[in-house]
């Protein structure tokens, strides 16, 4: 039922209500709490939000890649599968050839005693079916796709032997290997130079927009999102606070947290004056407040705010997790960034 | 020698509060002892070879050139922000700033003193003037002692008493926003991240230092706890009269709070200059490709072309004559024939740039950063 005769019209992610909690014989820690968001091929999601928003979590649940203490709630279906009731010996399907993962470090998440080129073409090998000379020479095709220099030589090459940019770049051909469907990117550029940044920045969006995969991408830093996002979900506390096209959130950020975020990036703009940081730290997620999250860190906090979790409110494209009107939060925001200065 | 107390923690003035057994301001004129114009620092031809092991066709020791010959000089009062690419060597020229590691070659004359030299200034005293706060903040404080004593445990092996020196710790605390009932007691690990940085800030200030060397100190942040930190930094520097030394590889965050700014490649200074100046018209081709690799904050206006291909090449055998040039754009022959010595740019003497043909001050960086989207 899920092959449409649209691809497009019908979503290839669909995330409700996603809930994860670690649960060990002295903690119960709810990482996750309601998650909902639905993804079309083609398009770029981005999760943005800081340590220990749920933001990684909720992209490692959709390839069910948590440790054992996880425990899963809510419905997660990419393309037609359920994933969260997988049977766990079924999850190869998956993972691979669905669903594939580049992640922040690439030296930790390659095997160092095996090459580049030996990396690849087993996992050509594994899901294809293909022997070890056409598998090889699809890991160069690969690693020619992400403009590796001299791909043939490093085929050759163990992990060490690479630079942060090319490990990185090995790492999305492997993850390319099996032509998934989605992609998800764990702050891919995070560890990389500038210089190396916006290179594996645009390589990805090249690629994506060329094998035409649906990519979440999960980043804290806005300006990586502005590079590559279409859609972005700010998170906090384990939940989405706001939802919009990237344009919406840069060009009128609705949530108070959202605003914050902007307010407090550095730009040239605030030389020799104060920046307008967000008072506090994130709260304690074994001891959520009951109402909203972020309450305790906003200027506009009022008894109402305390009454329950908000809902997502706003039309359907841009959408805030905030009781005040968008527009009446941006004088606010101002005068929040007044007094801070002063 | 070692063990004198520091010298005298008087307060600035009169609007300070009054003398306290812990009392960790300084008077800055007392102790100033060059003047004004004397620069706080002077470093010159600072170089260090690590040796890796190996040996090279040749016989040669193979070394890596992490610091190969690196002039700058700090004002007084004045933040100076370094910026370049990892394995540019940065944190190391703040390492031997310190002395953590010993200089090959080179010499740091410290607000007039030469550091380590017969009749200069002694590396124990050198530390005591500089102060330096690293990138992890767990990993720079001892997890077996509370925050209290961590920030105590200068003062108190200078000469302080105990009493004294818990006087002055929880002072500090203060200072760095961390209320000494609630805070004092805990240790590193009851901390977040962005409280344990106040406690390495406040545990560099200890020792009322005039230097604050900041390696990264921000970047393991998230975005809303380093504008708390940076706003906390600035205020610290205007309230004790501090110079920075800061070191990133955030620009964006450099460009703020740097009064003048020294980009690094491989091992040698390629730029420096007022931060205004180096921003708005960089003179060296790397500044300027390294300023239009930031991300645009601007979803219309996307970064379309990279400004550089490539990794920075390995500092084992950097590219003879300009370092660059592999890299470079606009490398022609000459720049693999002699290295380009640093010299003011044209039409500016505090500029200075590392380039045969450094680019006019017309050619502006192409996507400076949207300012914040609420302005």
């Amino acid at each position: 039922m899920t092959n449409a005769p649209h691809p497009c019209a019908t979503p290839l992610v669909t995330v409700e209500n996603l809930a994860v909690r670690f649960v060990s014989s002295d903690m119960d820690v709810p990482v996750v709490n309601g998650v909902s968001f639905s993804l079309r091929q083609g398009e770029v999601l981005c999760l943005l939000g800081e340590s220990g928003s749920g933001k990684s979590v909720t992209m490692r649940a959709l390839m069910r890649l948590l440790p054992p203490t996880a425990r899963l709630g809510g419905r997660i279906e990419v393309d037609g599968i359920d994933v969260i009731n997988l049977p766990a010996k079924q999850l190869s399907r998956i993972r691979g050839p669905l669903i594939s993962m580049i992640f922040q470090e690439p030296l930790t998440a390659l095997d160092p005693v095996y090459t580049i080129g030996q990396q690849i073409s087993e996992a050509v090998r594994q899901h294809e079916g293909v022997g070890r000379d056409d598998a090889m020479r699809r890991a160069l095709e690969l690693l020619e796709l992400v403009q590796v220099p001299s791909a043939k030589r490093r085929l050759a090459a163990y992990p060490h032997e690479l630079s942060g940019g090319l490990r990185q770049r090995a790492m999305i051909a492997l993850a390319l290997s099996c032509r998934p469907k989605l992609l998800l990117a764990d702050e891919p550029t995070t560890a990389l130079d500038a210089t190396v940044q916006v290179q594996v920045l645009l390589l990805l969006r090249e690629l994506q927009r060329e094998l035409g995969m649906a990519t979440i991408f999960v980043t804290h830093d806005l300006g990586v999102a502005c590079e590559v996002a279409d859609h972005v979900a700010v998170m906090y506390a384990g939940r989405f606070v706001e939802t919009g096209s990237i344009t919406d959130i840069m060009d009128a950020p609705a949530h108070p947290y959202t605003q914050g975020l902007l307010n407090s990036t550095v730009s040239e703009s605030l030389r020799n004056q104060d920046l307008a940081s967000i008072p506090g730290a994130p709260p304690d997620l074994t001891a959520l407040p009951p109402g909203c999250a972020f309450a305790p860190r906003c200027a506009r906090h009022t008894p109402a705010c305390d009454v329950g979790v908000p809902p997502l409110r706003g039309e359907a494209g841009h959408q805030s997790r905030c009781i005040f009107p968008p527009d009446a939060a941006i004088p606010v925001a101002e005068a929040s960034a007044l007094s801070s200065a002063a | 020698m070692i063990y004198t107390r520091p010298a005298a923690f008087t307060p600035r003035s009169a609007a300070a509060p009054q003398a306290e057994p812990g009392d960790f301001r300084v008077d800055l004129q007392e102790r100033d002892r060059g003047g004004p114009a004397q620069p706080m620092l002077i470093v010159s031809g600072l170089k260090k070879h690590f040796d890796i092991g190996g040996r090279s066709i040749g016989g040669q020791r193979t070394v890596v050139r992490a610091v190969d010959g690196v002039d700058f000089t700090v004002r007084k009062g004045e933040t100076l922000g370094i910026v370049g690419e990892s394995g540019c060597g940065k944190s190391t020229t703040a390492r031997l700033l310190m002395h953590l590691i010993q200089p090959d070659a080179g010499s740091i004359i410290f607000d007039g003193d030469e550091v380590n030299a017969v009749r200069g200034m002694s590396i124990s005293e050198l530390r005591r003037n500089m102060q330096m706060v690293f990138q992890d903040s767990y990993a720079s404080l001892n997890p077996r002692l509370t925050i209290r004593e961590s920030v105590a445990y200068g003062p108190r092996v200078t000469g302080l008493s105990a009493a004294q020196a818990r006087a002055r710790s929880e002072s500090l605390l203060e200072m760095v926003g961390l209320e000494p009932s609630n805070f004092a007691n805990r240790y590193p690990h009851e901390l977040s991240g962005g409280q344990r940085q106040r406690v390495n800030i406040a545990r560099a200030l200890a020792m009322a230092p005039r230097v604050l060397i900041l390696d990264e100190s921000v970047s393991a942040l998230d975005k809303s706890v380093e504008a708390q930190v940076l706003n906390l930094l600035r205020r610290l520097k205007a309230e004790l009269g501090l110079t920075y030394i800061f070191i990133s590889h955030d620009l964006n965050v450099v460009h703020y709070i740097s009064d003048r700014v020294l980009v690094m490649y491989l091992g040698q200074v390629v730029e420096s200059g007022p931060v205004d100046a180096i921003y708005a018209a960089p003179r060296h081709p790397y500044t300027r490709a390294l300023l239009s690799s930031r991300p645009s904050m601007d979803p219309r206006r996307r970064i379309e072309t990279a400004p550089l291909s490539g990794d920075p090449p390995n500092p084992i055998n950097p590219p003879s004559g300009c370092r660059f040039r592999t890299r470079c754009p606009q490398a022609r022959p000459q720049c693999g024939q002699e290295p380009p010595a640093l010299a003011p740019a044209p039409g500016s003497d505090s500029h200075v740039v590392a380039c045969h043909f450094p680019l006019s001050s017309s050619a502006t960086v192409p996507s400076p950063p949207a300012k914040g989207a609420l302005q």
